[in-house]
């Protein structure tokens, strides 16, 4: 780091380095939390290797998540289009927010009822359903938790811009968190729902 | 307005949650070396009442029972690694240092801080809860290896427990390590760049790394492991109490391992931090090859996690996998010589005054030094699956994780306490401390060594039940002795704590005489925001025995952010 460059930090950049600050926690804890996931995806993939992943008769389709992932792909590029607004005019940000959360809804829709079908229809149940119901149960369940984490953040985000308020910046961190459940969510499909 | 006594649980001092993180591992450093003495107890008189025990196991009248000493060790070792010594090293005096030493006002994220250290809380009073339910706490050994952590071997609600509360000094962990990464990367003082950073701050903030990356790794084995206990999941449930076909305990143990291993390095690398600043200091010498210990510190981070699978070598592991995983054992060890001979050269020639820290800096060398040269053998799978299970392993990693962070966790207090409190504690008494501690803790795991080499295998109840372990009873005992001492001299350090925070005189301001922004810049104790104005950082931080410096200033140090008379002075 070039010491002058450091010295010249001004006092007056103090909410923009503030923001960058909360910028470069959110890449690291999407880190951090994506290493959570490569763990159980080993996990999962250790029991496949190891043959311990007998998949029931009723082998998922990849056809539902194939769906849901497209849901939580159309949550991006909106996010992106909110977080570019122009600062006079915030509120033109609302409508990309709320084709965010509705994009996301769906992708949540789609997983709770192909869990459902799943667990009622195609009768895989835990215990019984091996290491293989463990990992589509407990895995899907948290990633879930995390798309409704990001979720919470753009309902945060719509409800501050519908105040009047620039939500921007809580766009952009929202964005990041985006990327990560999609990774997570890659993650998930290689490991879990592949046939 | 808040209530006195919530602004003072729920602070966001960095320096008042050093102090709650200072509490509270001091008190789970005393239960923990109280249920080790226990352990060497029952080796030394195996199934004789220990005195004053009785009130806790009344139907064996004060005897350790198989149950009771399942549990003790495996509390000791979770207490020892979760509770005390990181929160110790992380959260007592990387919070406390960390932000003074790079001239921040505080940690980026001071609410994070706060709410990492009742993370902490909630877990240790997890633990303690554990004792008082129906039966006992964990006894799945530290590891809690399935299937052994699983309901089927290990039943009742003190498992659960301890796994509930593993999962929240993780919280703790990475809220720390992610605080201690931003911070160091965006809230540097003005001129204080990485390579003007004190090596102390280095080592926080490679471990710091470490947390974020691994500690999630360590979440994920826990979770599910959680799950196997409360939601009948089958992630490592296997065998006859399997349904459904079940899981594979062996996953577990990558999973736990991948974190383990870094976890060392978690443990160590503030400590190394402060062997490097510690020995500049106190040998009036700039550290030698500063970057080179500072790469090597990184270059430790960065292969910490491609080594844990020889943990793994008698688990079935591929030969290849076995040879791999050894070589990059091997590897990891070079950074390391590289540092401690750079430590070496900077003692070299120098005037070395030998104050408590230095004393500990020095004693966390030689363990650590002895540590890591008996971990060699483990590292090779050869000599590993002989010794593999054995009280060799626990004299090596007691050695580099108990008595090297310990020893460092008490150079870097006897070094910050003035800091801290504004109090000076008694030198002689510190310096005692350190010395009785450093030698005693070579018998003890000097002695565990001996008794691993020739075969006692570790976590037996009565090792002496085996014939070719009988010889083995003096040693034995003599290394209980030693442990008993060790415990008894730590009422040095608790005499002189007491004595100096009730009667203790004031600190000097700068009383090691070094440049560093914590005794240059800040009162001590510093205020609420740390420095009156943030100070512009000119220098490095082993800025001593400069002949320009002694000929100008009439003193053989220069703080980082002290503008020379006549300029120049780098």
């Amino acid at each position: 780091m070039n010491p002058e460059a450091s010295l010249a930090s001004p006092e007056a950049s103090a909410p923009r380095r503030a923001e960058s600050t909360r910028w470069f926690a959110g890449v690291l804890a999407h880190g951090a939390g994506t290493m959570f996931f490569v763990a159980l995806a080993f996990a999962a993939g250790w029991y496949r290797m190891r043959g311990l992943w007998v998949l029931p008769a009723v082998a998922p389709s990849v056809l539902p998540p194939c769906v849901a992932g497209a849901f939580l792909l159309g949550v991006g590029p909106l996010l992106l289009r909110a977080s570019r607004v122009d600062a006079s005019t915030p509120r033109r940000a609302l409508p990309w927010l709320g084709g965010a959360l509705v994009s996301g809804a769906g992708f949540l829709a789609t997983q709770a009822a192909w869990l459902h079908v799943m667990f009622w229809y195609r009768n895989l149940r835990v215990p019984e359903g091996g290491a293989f119901a463990s990992a589509f149960y407990g895995l899907s369940a948290l990633q879930v938790v995390h798309v409704g984490l990001v979720l919470l953040a753009v309902l945060g985000a719509a409800v501050s811009t519908w105040r009047g308020g620039d939500a921007r910046d809580a766009a952009r961190r929202a964005l990041a968190g985006w990327l990560f459940t999609v990774a997570t969510f890659g993650l998930l499909f290689l490991a879990v729902y592949l046939p | 307005m808040r209530a006195g006594w919530v602004r003072a649980l729920w602070t966001t001092d960095h320096k008042q949650v050093a102090r709650q993180y200072l509490w509270g591992g001091f008190g789970f450093l005393l239960l923990g070396g109280l249920l080790a003495l226990l352990i060497r107890w029952q080796w030394a008189w195996p199934g004789q009442p220990v005195p004053g025990l009785a009130w806790a196991l009344p139907e064996s009248r004060g005897a350790l029972t198989p149950p009771a000493y399942t549990v003790l060790f495996t509390l000791h070792g979770l207490v020892m690694i979760f509770f005390a010594v990181t929160p110790l090293l992380f959260g007592a005096l990387g919070h406390f240092v960390l932000p003074l030493a790079i001239g921040a006002r505080g940690f980026a994220f001071p609410r994070l801080s706060a709410a990492g250290f009742w993370a902490y809380a909630v877990g240790g009073a997890l633990v303690l809860a554990s004792f008082a339910v129906r039966l006992g706490p964990a006894s799945a050994g530290w590891t809690s290896y399935p299937p052994l952590a699983t309901p089927a071997f290990t039943p009742g609600v003190g498992q659960t427990l301890m796994t509930v509360a593993i999962l929240c000094v993780g919280v703790s962990a990475f809220s720390y390590g992610l605080n201690f990464v931003v911070t160091v990367v965006r809230c540097r003082a003005p001129g204080m760049t990485w390579g003007r950073m004190p090596l102390v701050v280095w080592g926080l903030f490679y471990g710091a790394v470490l947390n974020v990356l691994f500690v999630p790794v360590l979440a994920a084995a826990t979770l599910l492991l959680l799950l196997d206990r409360v939601a009948g999941t089958q992630f490592f449930i296997a065998g006859a109490a399997a349904v459904g076909g079940g899981g594979d305990p062996i996953v577990y143990q990558h999973l736990f391992w991948l974190f383990g291993h870094p976890e060392v390095y978690i443990l160590i690398l503030p400590a190394w931090g402060m062997v490097g600043d510690f020995v500049a200091y106190f040998s009036r010498k700039p550290a030698h090859g500063y970057r080179l210990t500072a790469g090597a510190m990184g270059a430790v981070t960065a292969m910490s996690g491609l080594v844990y699978a020889h943990h793994l070598f008698t688990s079935g592991l591929s030969p290849v996998l076995g040879r791999a995983f050894m070589v990059l054992t091997l590897l990891i060890s070079l950074p390391a010589e590289v540092m401690f001979l750079n430590w070496l050269m900077t003692l070299w020639r120098g005037s070395v005054r030998l104050t408590s820290p230095m004393l500990g800096a020095l004693a966390t060398m030689i363990v650590f030094g002895l540590g890591g040269i008996t971990g060699l053998v483990l590292g090779a799978v050869a000599t590993d699956v002989p010794l593999h299970g054995t009280m060799w392993v626990v004299g090596h990693f007691h050695l580099t994780m108990g008595a090297a962070s310990f020893l460092a966790v008490f150079a870097g207090l006897y070094f910050w306490f003035p800091k801290m409190y504004g109090r000076a504690l008694h030198e002689g008494l510190a310096k005692a401390h350190v010395l009785s501690s450093a030698v005693l803790f070579v018998g003890v795991f000097g002695g565990q060594l001996a008794a691993g080499y020739a075969g006692q295998l570790r976590r037996l109840y009565d090792p002496y039940q085996y014939t070719y372990l009988k010889p083995l009873l003096p040693l034995n005992q003599w290394t209980t002795a030693c442990a008993f001492l060790l415990g008894a001299s730590q009422l040095l350090f608790v005499g002189n704590l007491v004595w100096t925070l009730w009667r203790g005189r004031a600190a000097e301001p700068n009383p090691w005489n070094v440049g560093t922004l914590e005794w240059t810049c800040a009162a001590s104790p510093p205020a609420p925001d740390n420095f009156a104005t943030v100070p512009v950082v000119l220098r490095g931080p082993h800025v001593l025995s400069q002949p320009d410096v002694q000929q100008q200033l009439g003193r053989d140090w220069m703080g980082q952010a002290e503008v020379a008379p006549l300029g120049g002075t780098e």
